[in-house]
């Protein structure tokens, strides 16, 4: 459905994304692993064109953008079928949670105000925050805001939502009702790419895992086979390193 | 449209006769009110204080009138008053009205001052932090010692900013001394375009004189900025 | 001491008030004109391309050097010889033209940078969050940017006005009769005897406005902060 061709990225002489491919089917979760400065969240903002990569290819069900040379129509298309879950929430500060979600549904995708409504009560709804429509985002906690940012990703029912560190900002205590959200999405059938550090949620929900470092893909698999029997030694290594901590965490 | 250079360059050299002036007034009304505006920061960062609230009115009014009303107004009240003072109660035989202009100048620039500098202070003194103070009187300061050692020297690399243009302010006010008969700047140009109708050459004059005037401030602004902001840098 | 009557001053007020109206007339037209200039040099600088930005820097830091009755003279005197050299003749227009050229020049440059510095304040994550919904770079400005933008923008524009306010009563010395130009007026009138009262409603005229505008704008940022708003415990 969804496929990356070769993508490069620098900012200035950083060689952040060194050649990134990958495909993406209906109904996968793809969670991307790898050490911080190795360019995954670089990966998922130019999915969104929100950084322009240098050089590669988007395949969006047939349709191939130059991801250098694509115009500002290819780019809104492609916006519109996707999702995007920011790692600080990025809520509209002047909006209330109903009015963050459906603000893009009315002026972007220009469905009608009283069916915006409803599809975005629905997507609140579907976060657990029937009783927080008319909150403002100061309002919320940080757990709160970050689901309404995913009911905002998903108000429009993209065919991609991308998650960028989505938990990474929030107090531990907080994480498990996101995690918990993003689950349930999964299990709904919801196609992700998710970037993040919750190894338990890769080893649970993801249908498949892609280890980065340095720009590269350097490893990918099912989370079993990830997990236990990495092939490249940098896998294995990172592995070692974030699931000990994790361990020492749970003590 | 075409413009007299050569009546420019002789007005400029006869305008550049007032910068003394302008500047006079400038730096004597800055000395005068930053202690005034010292003390009225101060009465205003204590709370509870029954001067607070006349400070607080007085600031009012200055930030609530137009400096060339206050020009006007202190300017046909000052004469007046010191006469009457001075002559009438006291009996003495003043000559009021042989009293330089530039002395009203100053002295309303320096009321007007007062209060907007005041405020730049006390913004300043506030975004010290009241643990620096604490921090200095629990190492057995005295009030005016941590002030002085400790407030004072951190408030002011804040303040700096705001008191260079505070400075501009001023000078650029200074073109409207002469509605108090004072021979600035902009006094001397007025006399040169009234006398041959060349008004658009004098004041452009003016302008060229204030832009550099101005560029002067705020390079040695920047420079003390530099000088006095040592802490702030961190080691490299 | 010259004798004065306190009565004078409630006449003054009463004969100036009417004035009002021209001065804050002057200062709409101002601002709206001061504000495109403002806004387009705002635009200039944000978008730090050279010249623009240069020309932008340029426009502003000499404007904010001239005294504000410097640039008064020079465009009220200047003006009319500049569009008379490419053949436009308006040396029958009203003084308000002058005072609204004069202050829109003046005002544009701060009102530039309270634009350029609002704009700033909004972090960035919130216009990438709307161009992720899919909304267009214009539709991301118009309707997330600029609305929270313009709240932060707003005491500095509130503070702006005032001083707008109370450089317009410059205006008085081309003849523009405005709240000042009629206190003047009337001193003229009567021979300089009543000057002091007639300052003193001058003042408590300019006192007021000021108050009133800084009120009112402080009225306005609550309410339009409410996204900022804390729940109230």
């Amino acid at each position: 459905m969804l496929e990356l061709k070769n993508i490069h990225k620098s900012f200035g002489k950083n060689h952040i994304l060194k050649g990134v491919d990958l495909s993406v089917n209906k109904g996968d979760i793809i969670v991307i692993l790898g050490p911080s400065g190795s360019g995954k969240t670089t990966l998922l903002r130019c999915i969104n064109f929100l950084e322009r990569a240098d050089q590669g290819e988007i395949v969006f069900d047939e349709i191939r953008t130059p991801m250098k040379t694509a115009s500002r129509h290819q780019i809104n298309s492609i916006r519109k079928r996707t999702g995007f879950v920011f790692q600080n929430y990025n809520l509209f500060a002047n909006k209330t949670a109903l009015e963050n979600v459906t603000e893009g549904l009315i002026v972007a995708r220009k469905i009608p105000k009283e069916q915006a409504i409803k599809t975005g009560k629905e997507a609140l709804d579907k976060v657990g925050l029937s009783d927080r429509y008319d909150y403002y985002p100061s309002q919320l906690s940080g757990g709160q805001q970050q689901r309404v940012g995913i009911a905002r990703a998903i108000a429009a029912d993209p065919e991609v939502v991308l998650f960028d560190e989505p938990t990474s900002a929030l107090d531990p205590e907080l994480v498990g009702e996101v995690l918990q959200v993003m689950k349930k999405l999964a299990k709904d059938g919801t196609t992700m790419i998710v970037v993040t550090h919750e190894m338990s949620f890769a080893q649970d929900v993801a249908t498949e895992v892609v280890y980065m470092e340095d720009g590269v893909i350097v490893e990918r698999g099912t989370p079993r086979k990830i997990y236990s029997k990495p092939e490249d030694p940098r896998t294995e290594q990172f592995l070692r390193r974030v699931l000990r901590k994790d361990y020492e965490y749970s003590i | 449209m075409k413009l007299k250079i050569d009546f420019m360059a002789q007005t400029l050299v006869k305008a550049l006769a007032g910068v003394p002036v302008t500047l006079e007034i400038t730096i004597l009304t800055m000395l005068l009110s930053a202690p005034l505006a010292f003390w009225m920061a101060l009465r205003r960062i204590t709370k509870g204080n029954e001067k607070a609230k006349l400070v607080r009115f007085y600031i009012s009014f200055i930030r609530g009138t137009p400096i060339v009303l206050q020009i006007l107004f202190f300017y046909s009240l000052l004469p007046t008053l010191l006469n009457y003072f001075f002559n009438v109660l006291l009996g003495w035989d003043l000559n009021i009205w042989d009293i330089d202009p530039i002395l009203y100048a100053v002295a309303v620039f320096t009321l007007n001052t007062a209060a907007v500098l005041s405020e730049v202070f006390r913004s300043a003194l506030m975004s010290v932090g009241a643990g620096q103070l604490e921090a200095a009187l629990a190492s057995g300061l005295t009030g005016a010692q941590a002030y002085r050692r400790i407030i004072i020297p951190q408030a002011l690399v804040v303040a700096l900013p705001n008191i260079c243009s505070t400075v501009v302010n001023v000078l650029k006010s200074t073109s409207l001394a002469y509605l108090m008969t004072v021979q600035d700047i902009m006094a001397v140009a007025k006399k040169e375009a009234a006398f041959g109708y060349n008004y658009i050459e004098a004041y452009l004059v003016v302008l060229v004189i204030y832009i550099a005037l101005c560029t002067i401030v705020q390079l040695i602004f920047r420079a003390l900025e530099g000088s006095l902001s040592a802490y702030r840098r961190r080691l490299a | 001491m010259r004798p004065f009557h306190p009565a004078f001053i409630l006449e003054a007020l009463v004969s100036i008030a009417p004035y009002i109206w021209v001065t804050l007339a002057t200062m709409a037209g101002t601002v709206i004109f001061g504000g495109l200039i403002g806004a387009l040099l705002a635009f200039a600088m944000i978008r730090q391309r050279k010249l623009g930005n240069a020309v932008a820097n340029a426009y502003i830091y000499i404007v904010r050097c001239v005294p504000p009755i410097v640039m008064l003279f020079i465009v009220y005197y200047g003006l009319p010889e500049l569009l008379m050299s490419v053949g436009i003749n308006i040396n029958e227009i009203g003084k308000w033209f002058f005072v609204i050229v004069t202050f829109s020049i003046l005002f544009s440059a701060p009102m530039a940078e309270v634009f350029r510095s609002a704009y700033l304040a909004v972090d960035p994550g919130q216009r990438e969050a709307a161009l992720s919904v899919g909304m267009t770079g214009a539709e991301a400005f118009f309707r997330i940017i600029l609305p929270q933008a313009a709240v932060t923008a707003l005491p500095n524009f509130a503070n702006m006005l005032v001083n707008l306010m109370k450089e317009g009563s410059l205006s008085y010395t081309i003849g523009m009769i405005d709240v000042m130009g009629k206190g003047q007026l009337m001193i003229g009138l009567n021979h300089g005897s009543f000057s002091l009262e007639t300052y003193i409603a001058l003042a408590v005229i300019y006192w007021c406005l000021t108050i009133v505008l800084e009120k009112g704008f402080g009225k306005l940022e609550e309410i339009l902060s409410r996204g900022k708003q804390r729940i109230r415990a």
